[in-house]
């Protein structure tokens, strides 16, 4: 198994590679940063030394050397708007985003696959229906959308719930929430179809037929099979998390590496919008390889293919 | 666009007259099907004839008239039926012109990433080889690098505006078609029609526009028509964090962003256009739904 997962993690490290080096030329590409912050009165000579300090006047060529070879050190240069280091900034942020992505992550399992479960074993019935018209409405949704109106409802009206900002759980709540609608709505189709399509199978009837309990036959022979089909979805989704978490941050003001890498883009402040490309590039990346170790784990028939 | 037409008015004239033998003849779930058209129909016209149908110039502010209320509301009027902005636009007028910004992006966007991904999906499914691997390892990439994060990337280095975003969403959304057509196209080769199309000497661009073309066009067209809601959704994310639409384009997205200041005191004006936002996308997601029912049951796991 070992040997078949080698490569792919070396094709990994190329994609995070390419990433980073888009990253390089496209914020070089954002325009001069100097510009944007240097007074009104400076003078020339002024801004020829910041650009100087920054190393903007070295070759490209030399700039992206440097840049690589920082990347190896973590050292990605100073955040020109606060003046802290790069990776500094985004790392004090990034517990905040990893807190609400893997808080969306289990509402959207604890929401979605139990209701398409559910809806499944009762297909057709007026909760089934119920429940696919929920899900549909919430794919429809756009997320700020959902954020604001949940802002609206449950801190303007209600006041029940902070508007916005981190602190204690009651923050979390609608961040999460808003963040898990599109998942929740897409794991319950995926595993109402999923779990559908493993029930119509022959096995199924069999383990019926041998007189099995309803319990055992759903949850050992149907579920394990339906969430076999799942894991790369909801892989996928987990690392659609953290990049959509920018949004919602920005909906809701939490302090987190989306709203950050949002910031930096407006403020054009390069360094950290590579710390935070590049963290979330690793992050999709890492997701990827352990949905192919669990999935190498979890299905006996790809571990044999594996192996050839 | 007329074709569809007809058919709502088809639906009400043989439901008006002759019932029965007009509602055998018309597809099963006809009367859901109905109202998704009238609306895709009221959505379109809005787009298309904006400047017509306006009550009023969506862009003309007017300082003694702003934060009106909707026309239930006691501070409304029918003057400004759906209230008016912090500078006194007609809300419905803007909503008007907006629907003109998505349904160009729509437009541009569905039949891009449609060409594009099916002829890549023809060529990998049936050339098969270099070709085939290059353009999987493209899609695999493209499906797990998050879209979001590079449309911001682009719009920070060129501006925001609409052509940047409608090739961004191009690009980003060819891959779905030219994975799902790639995989039909993978198990129709070896069917008997193709063989003997070959046997027969067709060439590969026979082949493929000829026989193979036809047999993919259910699922593409079931997957455009899913699409619509990503592609509107998306736009209006984007232009909601100000990377969409350009300062001179009415857009929902933005609107929802100006209207968020205001949230606290005048709630509908995020409420339109995020009410707008929810329903085109949701009516494109029926529409998909019923026409993967209708043309083919089991094509569950098109997404």
């Amino acid at each position: 198994m070992a040997s078949h997962l080698i490569p792919r993690v070396l094709q990994s490290f190329a994609v995070v590679f390419v990433v980073v080096s888009l990253v390089f030329v496209g914020s070089r590409l954002i325009g001069d940063p100097i510009e944007a912050y240097s007074a009104r009165n400076a003078t020339p000579e002024a801004i020829e030394a910041a650009r100087d300090r920054l190393g903007l006047l070295d070759p490209m060529i030399v700039q992206y050397g440097n840049f690589l070879w920082g990347v190896l050190r973590l050292d990605f240069g100073d955040s020109i708007f606060s003046e802290q280091p790069a990776w500094d900034e985004v790392s004090s942020r990034l517990w905040a985003t990893v807190q609400l992505s893997l808080a969306a992550f289990v509402l959207i399992l604890a929401i979605g696959v139990p209701i398409g479960v559910l809806a499944a074993l009762r297909r057709g019935s007026v909760p089934d229906l119920i429940a696919r018209l929920i899900a549909l409405v919430g794919q429809s949704m756009p997320n700020f959308w959902l954020g604001l109106l949940l802002i609206f409802i449950f801190a303007v009206q209600l006041g029940w719930l902070p508007t916005s900002g981190r602190g204690g759980f009651e923050n979390l709540i609608m961040p999460a929430i808003t963040l898990a609608g599109f998942g929740a709505a897409a794991a319950m189709r995926l595993t109402r179809s999923g779990m559908l399509e493993v029930l119509s199978n022959d096995y199924i009837r069999t383990a019926r037929a041998k007189g099995l309990a309803d319990r055992t036959v759903i949850l050992r022979h149907a579920l394990r099979n339906a969430l076999l089909g799942l894991i790369t979805v909801l892989g996928i989704m987990l690392a659609q998390l953290l990049a959509g978490s920018i949004i919602i941050e920005v909906v809701f003001a939490w302090p987190g590496v989306g709203r950050l890498i949002f910031r930096s883009i407006t403020l054009r402040d390069f360094p950290v919008i590579q710390v935070g490309v590049l963290v979330i590039a690793v992050w999709f990346v890492a997701i990827n390889i352990l949905v192919d170790i669990s999935y190498n784990f979890l299905d006996p028939r790809i571990r044999v293919g594996g192996a050839t | 666009m007329s074709a569809q037409g007809a058919s709502v008015d088809d639906a009400f004239g043989g439901l008006l007259a002759r019932q029965r033998r007009w509602t055998r003849r018309l597809p099963r779930g006809w009367p859901l099907l109905s109202v998704y058209l009238v609306l895709i129909g009221i959505f379109v016209i809005a787009g298309v004839f904006a400047d017509l149908i306006a009550p009023h110039d969506p862009t003309d502010q007017n300082l003694i008239s702003r934060l009106q209320g909707p026309v239930w509301q006691e501070d409304g009027t029918s003057e400004h039926f759906l209230g008016t902005d912090g500078l006194g636009r007609d809300t419905l007028s803007r909503l008007i012109k907006g629907s003109q910004t998505s349904l160009l992006v729509i437009a541009t966007v569905i039949p891009g990433s449609l060409i594009l991904g099916t002829a890549a999906g023809l060529l990998a499914g049936w050339r098969r080889g270099a070709s085939d691997s290059f353009a999987m390892r493209l899609v695999e990439v493209q499906l797990a690098f998050p879209a979001l994060l590079f449309a911001l990337l682009i719009a920070g280095m060129l501006g925001p505006s609409l052509r940047n975003v409608i090739v961004i969403l191009i690009v980003f959304l060819w891959a779905p078609y030219a994975r799902l057509v790639r995989a039909e196209v993978l198990s129709l080769r070896e069917r008997e029609f193709v063989v003997a199309a070959r046997t027969l000497g067709a060439s590969d661009l026979r082949i493929m526009v000829q026989h193979l073309l036809p047999n993919v066009v259910n699922s593409v067209v079931i997957l455009a028509t899913l699409n619509v809601s990503t592609v509107i959704i998306a736009e209006a994310s984007l232009s909601f964090l100000g990377a969409g639409a350009g300062p001179e384009t009415i857009s929902w997205g933005k609107m929802v962003a100006e209207g968020r200041d205001l949230l606290k005191i005048r709630f509908w004006l995020t409420g339109f256009p995020g009410i707008t936002i929810m329903i085109v996308a949701l009516v494109g997601n029926l529409l998909g739904d019923w026409l993967r029912d209708y043309l083919d049951p089991q094509l569950r796991n098109i997404q």
